[in-house]
């Protein structure tokens, strides 16, 4: 009986003491902070796409500080070859008006001086030396609140496809026959292109109605019951309503693939005229991968 | 009875593996790698043609076929063509006639193969500042594919066509590697021009000694 005993502790052990196996492998993963000065971006909606890369070194052969890049004696050199990186935030949008202006998932902490966003780099080979450094895609908005430029750093042509869609806030619907006026906040309703037999509305609870006309006057669209859902379009509900054009099928927009290998095509944008973008003059030079990392980007780039 | 059904099925499966057998594109009567420095040299023209023919690798024996020529470069853009043999070009009428070659193009100096013996990469080395080795690919020869994404190749029988930046003086080297044959030879023709300036607009039609 004990022997049993023994035996069954001893084979209950033995997954365990594979998990204490090292194998040797050079990956690793980190976590850090980004500083964005307020002096740099005023509001937390101002604060652009950020993007952290682990480089061998940054040097300033772009007139800015940015990674250190290969020999460009080709059109695939100027490669900075990180070890790893990452961006705070993505490009997602269903609104077409506001591709590669908007930016989501990104959480932005207020920290007196500073705003403060977390990041985490994972599975990246460490090697000694290596530098940490950042730089913000800022955005050029004026003071009505309207994006004068789009992202440089975002591709208007990948990323989510969808049929053309726009964001809007109803504010009550109304009986009118046998359908339902929508009237909508001051959303300046655009020309929502196709036919009304390819417009759709999907309500807050993500029921799909058709769109029989769009009243640009007074902001509100008429909608009609297709799948009888037997009561007024939702006014709340999980997901933000939205006017569907299914005659137009476009993209909404992702980051550049290369953005950490070339940043220097995007931080001054491809004509180098992007204006308002910001660098980590300083880079974080890791000497082990113990604690958290803070990196300011706060550099505007001339 | 068994035992001759047996034989039998084995004979099947053996003779696909035949490299006798009539139509496997790697049994064509041409070499398997064209030096067209010594077949037929490339200049730098928008009307001259060079051209070889080469047989399809044994890839399942890691074989590697194709055509290398150099040109010296006069500075400025070049655009480099290649069309490989196809249905269209040779007037057939099945696509039995269509073979496939992907072009790369780079510095001479840079190229790890040997024109007419072995094909090689266009490569180099990068050592970054912490001493961490990383390959530099070196081929000049960018092509897009449908998503805007470089790196691609067109499909069989298409012409392929870049533009590459050079400085004048300097040896660059055209690579064709064999990717398919035609399956009614064995055998591929291709064409190959250097023209100065950027590329006009490139068609099956553009070059004519692909067959």
């Amino acid at each position: 009986m004990r022997t049993t005993t023994k035996l069954a502790a001893l084979l209950l052990a033995l997954p365990f003491a594979g998990c204490a196996f090292d194998e040797g492998i050079n990956i690793h993963d980190m976590s850090g902070t980004v500083l964005v000065p307020k002096s740099v971006a005023p509001t937390a909606e101002s604060v652009g796409m950020i993007y952290i890369g682990l480089y061998s070194g940054v040097d300033n052969h772009l007139g800015f500080p940015s990674p250190v890049a290969a020999p460009a004696a080709s059109t695939a050199g100027a490669d900075t070859f990180p070890y790893g990186g990452t961006s705070i935030g993505s490009f997602y949008t269903r609104d077409a008006r506001t591709v590669c202006q908007r930016i989501e998932s990104q959480t932005v902490r207020d920290a007196g001086a500073n705003w403060e966003l977390d990041f985490e780099v994972l599975q990246f080979p460490f090697y000694e030396g290596t530098n940490v450094w950042a730089w913000m895609d800022a955005l050029v908005i004026d003071t009505a609140g309207t994006a004068l430029n789009t992202f440089t750093s975002c591709d208007p042509d990948n990323g989510y496809f969808s049929y053309y869609q726009i964001e809007v806030e109803p504010i009550d619907a109304e009986a009118e026959g046998a359908q339902w006026r929508v009237s909508l906040e001051d959303s300046d309703l655009p020309d929502v292109p196709g036919t009304n037999s390819t417009r759709r509305y999907q309500d807050a609870a993500g029921q799909l109605w058709a769109v029989t006309g769009i009243d640009q006057v007074d902001d509100a669209v008429i909608v009609a019951d297709i799948y009888s859902w037997g009561g007024k379009p939702a006014s709340s509900g999980p997901s933000q309503p939205i006017i569907i054009s299914e005659a137009e099928l476009m993209n909404f927009g992702s980051q550049f693939q290369d953005v950490l290998n070339f940043p220097g095509k995007y931080v001054r944008g491809a004509d180098g005229a992007s204006p308002g973008d910001f660098v980590s003059e300083n880079p974080v030079v890791l000497d082990n991968l113990s604690g958290n990392v803070e990196i300011t980007v706060a550099f505007e780039v001339p | 009875m068994k035992r001759f059904a047996f034989v039998a099925i084995c004979s099947v499966f053996f003779a696909a593996c035949d490299p006798n057998v009539p139509g496997l594109d790697t049994g064509g009567n041409a070499p398997l790698i064209v030096d067209l420095d010594v077949e037929d040299p490339l200049s730098i023209s928008a009307t001259a043609e060079s051209g070889g023919t080469v047989r399809g690798p044994d890839k399942g024996k890691g074989q590697r076929g194709g055509v290398t020529g150099s040109f010296i470069a006069n500075g400025g853009p070049v655009c480099v063509i290649v069309d490989p043999e196809g249905t269209f070009a040779g007037g057939g009428t099945s696509h039995l006639d269509d073979g496939d070659i992907d072009l790369f193009v780079g510095r001479a100096a840079d190229y790890t193969g040997t024109p007419g013996i072995a094909m090689g990469e266009f490569a180099g080395e990068y050592v970054d500042p912490l001493g961490v080795s990383h390959v530099l690919n070196q081929n000049l020869c960018t092509q897009y594919d449908y998503y805007g994404l470089p790196g691609a190749h067109a499909g069989a029988a298409a012409p392929e066509f870049c533009e590459v930046q050079t400085d004048a003086g300097v040896p660059f080297l055209v690579v064709g590697e064999t990717f398919s044959v035609p399956p009614d030879d064995g055998m591929l023709s291709v064409a190959v021009q250097v023209r100065a300036g950027t590329c006009p607009l490139i068609t099956e039609s553009t070059l004519d000694s692909d067959f």
